[in-house]
């Protein structure tokens, strides 16, 4: 006899697939695991740093400049894991047997890139109330919607730009740099704005690196989303386009 | 069921047309099987039908209407299954399956059902990975029928079987026919299509030069004589009697008098040998 399943019991069976594949591979694993550990771990040493930036390299502060990183690496750990998933169905051939189901290619990337949004922002916010506790619950939330759109930007990153899996662990090196754009919110001088073409650097100009701003909290904020969304519209755009040579 | 009217193709960059005005027509519940050459566009003419490819000339219908009119559901009365085996390797069979259940807008059958058509029911819970070839073109197959399509893609469906595995296969696509299913099929192996197909179509150089039922191509591109084998399995002679008015024939007569016939059959044309004649004209 024929199965109807409902919309949240398809959903369910999606992630629980993903779950599954992701657990049997010791790397994937390992990165999904790691991703819970950096906030936790920059909340307790966190003045153990101050002490060794002081200490070794008389830069007071260091934790400052250490946290927007702290927050980041868990939505790109988990943005690597979902772009590499992705790639895996691209070189696999699974992406285009998906093509011909009823959701199609595109509906099913939507649902794994809006799941890597959900575990990476919700990390973001986890991060963000360990490392950013002084801050208003308004702005975490803001800027855990930043994080959660960075995890969807590093997994298309590799679907865009990466011809396969092999390439896409090269890059994945290089995205691994992105953490360091918010540093450069840290510059005090009006052309570090030019950085803002990064979206990774707008959570260092939202947590205030430096004590000079030079744009008002809300132009940061909305020029921040609107970064966030065109670069992400952009990289789903190129990465569409490449799955259609399948 | 699916017509398609002087379709053509052109990759981007490409100078020569891959396809050129192609033409035929597949009804309801017939096994069609597109044979020919390597590079002679089989899977850019599958992929135009299934939507793969856009940028085409000429007109394809299926299910009454153009194709490029019917919306994603398309996808609900279509099933797939490639040539290459496109599945989770980390992932069961039957969590591969489970999987697929999840992207289809319309019922899909029972797991342990779907596997059972392809024999694979003994190794639901064994991972892909483990999997010979054979298996993963059966679990392929199984997937296209997972939610029960009127019209199937099959894409060398026996590549890597065994021949008893083939004979389960072959076998399953008749059923399928007799239970209404409408079959697209491609191959390059001849006695398969000469077995599951009502009709088949040759594709050479982006055209369809031949296309009729196999018995019809092979007595086409055969000689219209009988054969008729005499002697011991050691020592054999052969005689050929031309078809016409061979009931009137003394000769052949004769020899049907004779008690040590050993074989007698007529010389049509086998497949490969229309495939070959097709490829070399």
């Amino acid at each position: 006899m024929m199965q109807q399943q409902s919309a949240v019991k398809r959903f369910w069976l999606l992630f629980k697939s993903d779950a599954q594949n992701l657990s049997r591979d010791p790397i994937l694993l390992l990165a999904t695991l790691l991703s819970a550990v950096p906030a936790p771990l920059f909340a307790a040493y966190s003045a153990k740093l101050d002490q060794l930036g002081i200490g070794l390299f008389s830069i007071p502060n260091l934790s400052a400049y250490i946290a927007p990183m702290a927050l980041l690496l868990p939505a790109s750990l988990v943005g690597w894991v979902a772009g590499f998933l992705l790639l895996e169905d691209r070189d696999d051939h699974t992406l285009l047997a998906i093509e011909t189901t009823s959701v199609g290619k595109i509906g099913f990337m939507s649902y794994r890139l809006a799941i890597a949004s959900a575990i990476g922002g919700m990390l973001g916010l986890f991060g963000m109330i360990q490392i950013y506790p002084e801050h208003a619950l308004s702005t975490q939330l803001f800027a855990a919607l930043l994080v959660a759109i960075e995890t969807a930007i590093v997994a298309l990153t590799l679907l865009s730009l990466a011809g396969n899996k092999v390439e896409g662990l090269a890059l994945s090196k290089l995205l691994n740099l992105l953490m360091l754009f918010p540093l450069i919110a840290a510059i005090p001088s009006p052309w570090r704005l030019l950085g803002g073409l990064f979206p990774s650097y707008w959570i260092g100009e939202i947590f205030a690196l430096s004590p000079q701003s030079y744009l008002p909290t809300a132009l940061v904020l909305a020029v921040a989303i609107v970064v966030h969304i065109l670069v992400l519209a952009w990289l789903l755009k190129t990465a569409v386009q490449r799955t259609e040579k399948l | 069921m699916l017509n398609v009217q002087n379709l053509s193709f052109t990759y981007p960059k490409a100078t020569t047309q891959t396809l050129k005005d192609v033409n035929f027509r597949i009804s309801k519940g017939e096994v069609f099987g597109l044979l020919g050459p390597s590079g002679a566009g089989k899977s850019t003419t599958q992929s135009i039908l299934m939507r793969l490819l856009n940028g085409y000339g000429g007109k394809v219908e299926m299910f009454g209407q153009p194709i490029t009119q019917i919306d994603r559901s398309f996808y609900d009365r279509i099933g797939v299954s490639f040539e290459l085996p496109a599945l989770y390797q980390r992932l069961t069979a039957r969590e591969n399956l489970q999987l697929f259940s999840a992207l289809y807008n319309v019922p899909t059958m029972p797991i342990i059902d779907c596997l059972s058509l392809v024999d694979l029911a003994n190794d639901a819970d064994k991972r892909v990975a483990s999997f010979s070839k054979g298996m993963k073109m059966r679990l392929n197959l199984c997937r296209a029928l997972l939610h029960d399509p009127d019209f199937l893609f099959l894409d060398e469906p026996t590549t890597g079987q065994d021949p008893a595995r083939a004979r389960l296969t072959r076998d399953l696509i008749k059923r399928l026919k007799s239970e209404g299913k409408t079959i697209f099929l491609t191959t390059h192996n001849m006695a398969e299509a000469d077995e599951v197909c009502d009709r088949i179509a040759f594709l050479h150089q982006g055209t369809i030069p031949l296309t009729g039922t196999p018995s019809e191509l092979k007595r086409k591109f055969g000689s219209r004589t009988l054969e008729v084998i005499t002697g011991t399995q050691s020592a054999q002679q052969h005689h050929e009697f031309p078809m016409s008015n061979i009931g009137r024939n003394p000769a052949f007569l004769e020899l049907m008098h004779n008690d040590n016939i050993l074989s007698l059959h007529t010389k049509e044309a086998s497949l490969d040998e229309v495939f070959i004649k097709v490829v070399n004209q």
